[in-house]
């Protein structure tokens, strides 16, 4: 298992190290952030001058050579438009963005286990009928919608909740809705066919042909069966909704890591896109390397060595 | 299971063969089935069918009402904040979420293809090179990526089937990687290889049409996705820019006239709702029809 | 040996319902099981054997698999007349059954001890000291060495004929009176078969266990049964003690049942296999059902199904010759 863990944080070593190059590369082609941050009508003077302060004058490989090593340091620059060390000011707008992924995400697993088990252990059932329809709207509404029609009826119309912004828990509602519905989705029909695959297994038959009661039956054997697709979509999920996190909180005007992306992709802050990308990258090993140790928890059958 | 299979294998041929072409039609979800061929239908004409020209622009009846009359005529779905026809704007928009899903699709399918099955087919450093660039890709989030390769190569119809390309290959590029390792191992592979049959036709003889299946169903699954991010990233103003009408950026004008022009909004992002929704649902059904995972008695 | 019946089944039709129609696989059985009686159920696969045996345990596939009618005595009671909660009372506790694919039927997540101790715990009330000493005679008694390390692995450690074994040793966990095995050999290879046989065969004795063995295995009927309830296409063709069936087969199927056993001694003769293609269950005549393969087939077969003709007094066939030879 250790030596498992130790291989695998070398792969996400080198995979940070890819991502690293990739948007580094990606970002210098993306254009001159000095006709966006500088007035139209800037002298080539002041352009150069520019260019100078931040670096962008050099070789490529010598502006990746720099920055890596700054990086190792953990100085990532400074935000070209917020004028402040990119590396504080993703942080800082990283928790309030996990806040809400989290409690989008425990919305999407809680409903979507619940519902999607209940389905497959009575398929035809009432639960199963509201839970299809649940999750063919959530596959199919796009999510920049759903969040401006629930701002439309629940806050503009009858001023139920919060338009916008990051307060108290009610704050949180419209966001977490409409970021989990999509994961909400598809965590309940993964649920559902992971746990009717499982019900339709021998292994189940059994422990019915030995007269135990179904309740038993689901809850203490077929649950940690069906766990191990749950587990993975969840894992694929989180990071689904850290991606669509830039729509909702553009939408909602919420302060995250999203909208401060969007931002800064708008006005090609290079330090910020590339720090933003970085944690994107690292997030998501963590939350992977999260999920393998979990695996080898639920499934005996998958041992690391 | 197994008993199903068993009470499955007794019948008889001959009537499982009269069943093909009656079941190769059956619960074929006709609601789904009417509204995307509707879809498409608009998506080819919609400019033609729409009762107002899409862009043109009204001084004396902005922001009017579904159901409301102006000096151009009726406006079932009411206008914009410049007085153009909804429902004609809507109608002329399919055009773009559907070419631009399906060419995206396309473009990402291939492209994944040929790549899982260099991947798999000829395995050592083309493979490692190939999944290291899968791992890199899967590591960000699509949609920052795309938003990423928007900033660079710029906003507008054909960039957008090539930043969803790019970003939406990778799915692929796996599932088939693990499918051609398979088939690559299989008899008539094998045999193909000791004839002296050449690398390039075993790849299009034997192993392309066999990964075929999996290609569609993944396809089935993407399409929904793609319109979907299509919309999204004209939403943001990344995408199709105006003044071409597309849903996203419809969608994203009505934000501003939320509490007094509820229907700017709204009725776009019902109609990409519809649509995926359709989409969706046959995907299920093709779904059902090719892989046999799926398959019932 | 049989002064007391176990179990009686009279007239049982089991259907499901699917979307290409309604496919009668049990149509019409009845026979009984006497105590410490081993009763052979042979057929092909499709012939209702296991679905007669999982409507004793009411455990059909749903919601597609029904019971139509008929009646099933366990001990005087009908169990078709039990609810949902009565019958785990009987499941486990009065029936068991041992599966027939070892490699699927055991839990890939939870230890050995864990899948055998959740019966005791349940149906005998057993706890703590007392589950982990049932586990370890247990596997004791099906030959399964160093039982308590055993008990504590996972199904994947094991071989099939050691999972095999072990899903004996559940069935047995809660002293059943009806031990049902659906075709247990199936998935093993020849030296653990006969391994399990001969263990299931000595429990059965020792015990003074009834069972049902299904099989599509003439030699395994040799080696185990008592008697043998023949099938096919749901219906009973042929039954009778099996000395009596090797000796006088009367249907014209079990005849060809009895021509396709290998054997060892004459390697010369061919083995023979029954032409035609099994049953479509979907679509009957009201015929006899073997008609269309039998190779003494006439007229009336193909329009009337054959009554039961006794041929001595615990040898029963459906068959027309039969009936014609009695006149």
């Amino acid at each position: 298992m250790q030596r498992y863990l130790i291989k695998r944080l070398f792969h996400s070593i080198i995979t940070l190290f890819f991502v690293s190059i990739l948007v580094f590369v990606l970002v210098r082609l993306s254009g001159d952030p000095t006709y966006i941050l500088l007035s139209q009508d800037a002298p080539p003077e002041a352009r150069e001058a520019f260019r100078r302060d931040w670096g962008l004058d050099k070789p490529i490989l010598y502006q990746y050579g720099i920055w890596l090593i700054k990086g190792v340091q953990g100085d990532f620059g400074e935000s070209i438009l917020r004028k402040k060390p990119a590396l504080a000011l993703v942080m800082n707008h990283l928790w309030n963005t996990l806040q809400l992924v989290l409690v989008a995400v425990t919305f999407a697993v809680v409903l979507g286990v619940v519902v999607g088990v209940t389905s497959a252990v009575n398929p035809g059932g009432p639960v199963d009928w509201i839970g299809r329809y649940f999750s063919l709207l959530g596959q199919s509404a796009p999510t920049f919608w759903v969040g401006i029609m629930l701002m439309l009826l629940l806050a503009a119309n009858w001023n139920l909740l919060p338009t916008s912004g990051k307060g108290g828990f009610e704050t949180f509602l419209m966001p977490a809705f409409t970021l989990g519905w999509f994961s909400a989705a598809a965590v309940l029909r993964i649920s559902k066919s992971s746990m009717l695959d499982v019900m339709g297994s021998e292994y189940i038959k059994t422990v019915r042909a030995m007269g135990l009661p179904k309740s038993l039956v689901v809850l203490k054997y077929a649950l940690k069966n069906a766990a191990i697709p749950v587990v993975t979509m969840i894992s694929l999920q989180f990071i689904a909704l850290l991606g669509s996190s830039v729509i909702v909180e553009t939408v909602f005007a919420w302060p995250g890591i999203g909208r401060l992306a969007v931002e800064a992709i708008f006005a090609r802050d290079f330090p910020l896109i590339q720090t933003l990308t970085l944690v994107f990258a690292t997030v998501f090993i963590i939350i992977n390397l999260m999920v393998d140790i979990l695996y080898g928890y639920i499934d005996p059958r998958i041992r690391y060595s | 299971m197994v008993i199903h299979n068993k009470v499955k294998s007794v019948s008889d041929h001959r009537y499982q063969a009269c069943q093909m072409l009656k079941a190769a039609f059956r619960g074929v979800p006709l609601g789904a089935a009417l509204i995307l061929t509707a879809v498409v239908c608009l998506g080819l004409f919609g400019s033609l069918l729409a009762p107002h020209p899409p862009t043109a622009m009204n001084t004396q009846a902005m922001l009017i009402g579904p159901f409301s009359h102006s000096s151009k005529g009726f406006h079932l779905l009411g206008t914009d904040q410049l007085g153009r026809d909804i429902l004609s704007r809507i109608m002329a928009g399919s055009h773009v979420s559907l070419i631009i899903g399906l060419s995206a699709v396309f473009m990402a399918g291939s492209i994944g293809t040929i790549l899982g099955i260099l991947a798999g087919y000829f395995g050592s450093w083309v493979d490692s090179l190939i999944m290291r660039i899968t791992d890199t890709m899967f590591a960000l989030p699509v949609l920052v990526l795309a938003l990423v390769l928007a900033a660079i190569i710029g906003p507008g119809f054909s960039n957008m089937v090539l930043i969803l390309g790019l970003v939406g290959w990778t799915g692929y590029a796996r599932l088939i990687r693990g499918e051609t390792l398979r088939i690559k191992d299989g008899q008539f592979v094998k045999y193909a290889k000791i004839a002296g049959t050449r690398p390039l036709r075993i790849l299009l003889r034997h192993i392309l049409p066999n990964v075929m299946n999996s290609v569609i169903v993944m396809a089935t699954l993407q399409l929904g996705i793609m319109i979907i991010a299509e919309a999204s990233l004209t939403f943001l103003g990344l995408g199709v820019q105006p003044p071409t009408p597309a849903w996203g950026s419809m969608v994203n004008e009505g934000r501003m006239f939320l509490s007094t022009a509820w229907w700017i909004s709204a009725f776009p992002g019902l109609a990409i709702l519809l649509t995926v929704m359709s989409v969706n649902i046959l995907g299920d059904w093709i779904r059902i029809k090719l892989d046999p995972k799926f398959r019932q008695t | 040996m049989n002064n007391h019946t176990l179990l009686k089944i009279k007239n049982l039709r089991t259907h499901f319902f699917t979307r290409r129609g309604v496919v009668r696989a049990v149509d019409g059985v009845s026979f009984s099981v006497g105590v410490g009686e081993v009763l052979g159920i042979v057929g092909e696969s499709g012939s209702g054997k296991s679905i007669t045996c999982l409507s004793i345990l009411r455990l059909l596939p749903q919601p597609a698999g029904r019971i139509i009618e008929g009646e099933i005595f366990l001990n005087g009671e009908d169990l078709l007349k039990k609810s949902e909660i009565e019958m785990r009372r009987f499941r486990g506790r009065q029936i068991a059954m041992i599966p027939q694919d070892p490699m699927s039927s055991l839990n890939p997540v939870f230890t050995i001890g864990d899948q055998m101790a959740a019966p005791l715990k349940y149906h005998l009330g057993l706890s703590g000291n007392q589950v982990a000493e049932k586990v370890k005679s247990l596997l004791t008694k099906v030959n399964i060495p160093s039982p308590v390390q055993r008990s504590k692995q996972y199904p994947h450690q094991m071989s099939g004929g050691m999972r095999q074994r072990i899903l004996g040793g559940i069935g047995i966990s809660c002293d059943p009176k009806l031990l049902i095995a659906d075709e247990p050999t199936t998935a093993l290879d020849v030296i653990s078969q006969d391994q399990f046989i001969r263990l299931l065969k000595d429990i059965q004795v020792e015990r003074r266990l009834s069972m049902i063995w299904v099989t599509h295995d003439m030699s395994i009927v040799a080696k185990a049964c008592d008697r043998v309830v023949v099938m096919y296409a749901g219906k009973i063709v042929e039954m009778a003690a099996v000395e009596t069936l090797f000796q006088q087969p009367a249907h014209p199927y079990t005849i060809g049942l009895m021509r396709s056993i290998p054997e060892l001694n004459d390697s010369e003769q061919e083995l023979f296999s029954i032409p035609g293609q099994p049953p479509d269950l979907l679509h009957q005549s009201s015929g006899c059902r073997f008609a269309p393969r039998c190779p003494e087939v006439n007229d009336i077969c193909l329009e009337k199904y054959p009554p039961e003709v006794a041929i001595s007094e615990r040898h029963t066939v459906h068959c027309w010759q039969k009936v014609n030879h009695g006149r």
